[in-house]
């Protein structure tokens, strides 16, 4: 409850202040290398141990800042085979009907598990996916998913074209 | 019987998204395709920093955190 809320604070804060705070490119050499030592770490350690806790308490205030200092890639509004594909609010909520689905579904069924007390007939993701995750297996393929994620977010990639600003709407 | 429908909910949820993304690698398609997506909710520091929490959540949701699994209701059967 505490993480939600310093996260919703931190959004807030984010859309009140002004835009324009982004100060440097994250070196791809520094994503990789931390990239490897956080799988590395996380892959031994045992889960819901205090080492693992160690190293996202260290990560929290760093990707914060990273996340909101990093200059972010320029985006081709104007889509990668010409206006057809532009990035109008239609095409993001398009995209968005899968997610929106699925945190449905997760959302009912931890309400009806919580309310019936029956995490069997009301699976939730999470508890589908923590028995997987207690081999070891499992495990280095949940923080091989995570890190890779997480490399996705921080590389810097090469820029496409156009530097538009702005939805179409 | 409930939770076959949860599954199929998620499951759906899965299909949806390889339909949307199936058809958006279309070359007629005039739907954005993912990368671009992406890109255009990392260019916006609200939701940039909003992905990174939400990283950061399922990491620690996982690694750290005990899941709590509502106890079952299933009869003792002798």
């Amino acid at each position: 409850m505490l993480i939600f809320a310093a996260g919703t604070v931190v959004l807030i804060i984010s859309e009140l202040t002004p835009k324009g705070t982004e100060l440097w490119t994250v070196s791809p050499h520094i994503v990789y290398g931390v990239a490897a030592a956080l799988f590395v770490v996380l892959s031994v350690a045992p889960r819901h141990t205090f080492l693992p806790a160690g190293v996202f308490t260290v990560l929290a205030p760093v990707v914060l800042l990273t996340g909101w200092l990093m200059i972010p890639e320029q985006v081709d509004l104007d889509g990668e085979a010409g206006p057809a594909r532009a990035l109008t609010v239609r095409s993001l909520l398009v995209w968005s009907i899968p997610l929106a689905m699925l945190l449905g579904f997760e959302y009912v069924a931890i309400l009806a598990s919580n309310v019936t007390r029956d995490g069997v007939s009301w699976p939730t993701i999470s508890s589908m996916l923590d028995p997987l995750f207690n081999a070891q297996p499992g495990q280095t393929l949940c923080v091989l998913i995570w890190v890779f994620s997480g490399i996705l977010l921080f590389a810097p990639r090469s820029p496409s074209r156009g530097t538009s600003q702005g939805i179409h709407r | 019987m409930t939770r076959l429908v949860v599954l199929s909910g998620y499951g759906l949820s899965v299909l949806v998204f390889l339909a949307v993304w199936m058809f958006s690698r279309r070359p007629a398609s005039n739907l954005p395709k993912l990368s671009n997506v992406w890109r255009r909710i990392l260019a916006n520091r609200t939701t940039r920093v909003a992905l990174v929490i939400v990283w950061w959540w399922l990491g620690y949701h996982f690694l750290v955190h005990v899941i709590p699994v509502p106890h079952v209701n299933v009869p003792l059967v002798r």
